[in-house]
């Protein structure tokens, strides 16, 4: 009879961390291609993150979408929606499509538009003599 | 709408793609973690998003059958998780989104700019504020357009402020409130579609620690202050925070 070693059942503490985790998008599937994805992606309207090595390959313009790193100079964090690379430096790039971005990000002019009438502190503070 | 504004520290804004528990129909809508017996996250409600994973910026579709095409029915949501962000949330003069806030004619005037009587017609009789009281009172049109004090109704008949307008407060000078203030007291409770600030609320029903307003964003008539005026806010009961609300 052939002996076995005993194993030892330890119940995992999954922790909220842990199981947000599992919620996270697993990026594209082993035979689908990029560009197939990013297709399907782009006719959702669905919000794209791309790394550096895959964002030359999307023309947002060209998809009607809103680049965040190109008018606004802010990078990403997040995985690659193609390669699944997790983004850590300053290449990542968000991609908002033009529908959908005004219901969801607030670009610098819109903010500052908003601004406009505000009475600022400055004007009681260092008013000229 | 609720637009990110910026990330509160100044780091990068992260954005995870999450399998979705519910529809997601509208973009700018806060989060939770997943609960038992639910595939994902799941939206909030108008009061509270307790262990809110961050706001949703763009929409999904959750399917629980099988697909004809054989294409994966778990649907994502893509999703700011930074616990410092701030979303920037237009204010509502109802709980339905997109409805104009409710400005008030000044009825008797206040050379010392400490007193305002509110009135929902030029004239009439004085609407009370105490369900609003602590909270913020904006002047929309006259010689202090674009100041704002904090209020202290008294009674119903008038509203005393602790500190005085810059200039005499003329009759008919129209006012609006706004039932939170920055960095303060009072919670915030969404509209409907959980994507503006419900304006109208009474502050004893803004109960629950979920959002609170980092800034105020308040406009003037020259700006159309009545639908363009902004709350800026920030999740306090974040489940990335590290810290967990009673």
């Amino acid at each position: 009879m052939k002996s076995t070693s005993p194993t030892i059942l330890t119940p995992q503490q999954w922790s909220s961390h842990d199981r947000l985790k599992a919620l996270e998008f697993g990026g594209r599937k082993r035979g689908t291609l990029a560009g197939s994805l990013v297709s399907d992606m782009v006719s959702l309207q669905k919000t794209l993150i791309l790394c550096g090595d895959c964002q030359g390959k999307f023309d947002y313009r060209r998809c009607g979408y809103y680049s965040v790193y190109r008018y606004e100079h802010q990078p990403v964090l997040g995985p690659c929606d193609v390669c699944r690379v997790q983004i850590t430096g300053n290449d990542g790039r968000l991609f908002l499509h033009e529908e959908v971005r005004p219901n969801a990000w607030a670009t610098p002019d819109e903010q500052k538009q908003r601004r406009s009438t505000q009475r600022h502190v400055a004007a009681t503070q260092y008013r000229r003599r | 709408m609720s637009q990110l504004a910026y990330i509160h520290s100044g780091a990068k804004t992260r954005v995870q793609k999450m399998r979705v528990g519910i529809s997601v129909t509208t973009p700018g809508v806060p989060v939770i973690g997943a609960t038992a017996n639910n595939e994902g996250v799941l939206l909030g409600t108008t009061t509270t998003s307790a262990d809110a994973v961050g706001m949703a910026i763009d929409t999904a579709t959750y399917n629980t059958a099988q697909q004809s095409d054989n294409s994966d029915p778990s649907q994502t949501v893509s999703v700011v998780t930074n616990a410092d962000a701030v979303w920037q949330c237009r204010l509502s003069g109802a709980a339905t989104s997109g409805s104009a806030l409710i400005p008030y004619f000044n009825t008797a005037a206040s050379a010392t700019g400490i007193l305002v009587t509110p009135s929902a017609t030029s004239g009439g009789s004085t609407v009370d504020m105490s369900a609003v009281d602590d909270t913020v009172i904006f002047c929309y049109s006259g010689a202090n357009a674009g100041v704002y004090r904090r209020m202290e109704p008294a009674d119903a008949t008038d509203v005393n402020l602790t500190q005085a307008f810059p200039f005499a407060i003329a009759a008919d000078d129209l006012f609006f409130v706004c039932p939170i203030t920055e960095g303060a007291i009072q919670y915030a409770t969404l509209t409907t579609t959980l994507d503006e600030y419900d304006a109208l609320v009474a502050t004893a029903l803004n109960t629950t620690p979920t959002w609170r307003a980092v800034e105020l964003v308040l406009n003037d008539l020259g700006n159309n202050g009545l639908l363009n005026s902004y709350v800026n806010l920030i999740c306090a009961d974040h489940a990335f925070a590290g810290s967990a609300l009673a």
